[in-house]
């Protein structure tokens, strides 16, 4: 498969990953920690990471708890 | 035109606990967790606040950061009801979807609905919030919306089931206590039923009781607290001042006069006009 070229959190990223979990693995997350997806700004829940395709050009966001007010 | 009935304060027995959104608190303090000194320092403060629940917000993560794990641990271990924000969503799209993306990780409902419309005041976009409100509420949520002090949106937010309508005091962060008491006063007065909390720009323990006595149902704070010089200590200074303004509240406080009145009697007064 082609790398896919895409953003994650802001930065452009080249990818091998076909799919969300597979990114999410492939750059160092670990996969029980507290923490959300979002693909092009729509949720992407929690459930549907290992199938959910990965297109280039897709701006994905993974979100974590920080302090707050 | 005459002037309306103050707010009634509720019999005394059904003061000793308040709800939101289904939950009975006893504590009417709600308290951020930013820009504490340390964790250790924000964990004392929370216990010496009394408070039931805790603001959090979202950011990216970066996965060499080990993520947001140990605050969150650190929260979760405090025992409190969690409120996650939408703070810095400014659309009614980005706050839905970061809605979303809190209740998945923090496995509640609970939504503190912020959608900036100015980056200088941080003021809320009402119209967004309200648009944001709606969509929410419809998904499940129990929405506790940042708002102004502007009665009609109040009203609409209260409305389309808002669990807790939360004008702002002043701008968030600003500790300039209430501009516009009298628009906090008929907020109150115009919306008996809501359950409605003074969310930002309170300074000092004083601000707390001001709007505590009005019968405002609790209060957010976060600045006024982690940015003190001690932080635990103002954070029980809060608690106190909460306390003394819902304490008169209850108590119904005297009307105030345009003259002055003697508060020892002058009947049998010696000397009276004596030449």
């Amino acid at each position: 498969m082609n790398p896919l070229d895409i953003h994650v959190n802001g930065q452009p990223v080249r990818t091998q990953a076909a799919q969300l979990q597979a990114l999410l693995l492939e750059r160092g997350h670990d996969l029980n920690a507290a923490m959300a997806c979002a693909i092009n700004n729509c949720f992407v829940p929690r459930v549907q990471w290992p199938q959910q395709a990965l297109q280039a050009g897709d701006r994905v966001d993974v979100i974590a708890p920080i302090t707050g007010g | 035109m005459q002037n309306p009935e103050p707010y009634a304060a509720p019999a005394a027995s059904d003061t000793a606990t308040w709800q939101v959104a289904g939950t009975t608190l006893s504590s009417r303090m709600l308290l951020g967790t930013a820009h504490y000194p340390s964790l250790q320092v924000l964990a004392d403060a929370v216990l010496a606040s009394g408070t039931e629940v805790l603001t959090v917000g979202l950011r990216r993560l970066q996965p060499e950061s080990g993520g947001g794990n140990h605050f969150w641990q650190r929260v979760q271990s405090l025992g409190c009801q969690v409120l996650p924000n939408t703070a810095g969503c400014h659309s009614a799209d980005e706050a839905f979807n970061l809605a979303l993306m809190a209740r998945e990780i923090f496995a509640t409902q609970w939504i503190k609905l912020e959608v900036i419309g100015d980056d200088y005041t941080l003021q809320p976009d009402l119209s967004a919030t309200l648009d944001a409100a709606t969509r929410l509420v419809r998904e499940g949520f129990a929405v506790f919306a940042y708002t102004t002090d502007d009665l009609v949106t109040a009203q609409r937010l209260h409305g389309v089931g808002c669990a807790a309508v939360m004008p702002w005091a002043a701008p968030i962060g600003s500790g300039r206590g209430p501009q516009n008491p009298y628009a906090l006063e008929t907020l109150r007065r115009r919306l008996p039923d809501a359950v409605l909390v003074v969310d930002a720009g309170l300074g000092r323990p004083s601000h707390a009781a001001q709007v505590m006595e009005l019968g405002f149902d609790a209060v957010l704070l976060n600045t006024a607290v982690a940015q003190a010089g001690d932080p635990v200590r103002m954070a029980r200074a809060f608690a106190d001042g909460v306390s003394a303004g819902r304490a008169a509240f209850e108590s119904t406080p005297m009307p105030e006069r345009a003259a002055a009145q003697a508060s020892t009697p002058t009947v049998g007064m010696p000397f009276w006009h004596a030449p």
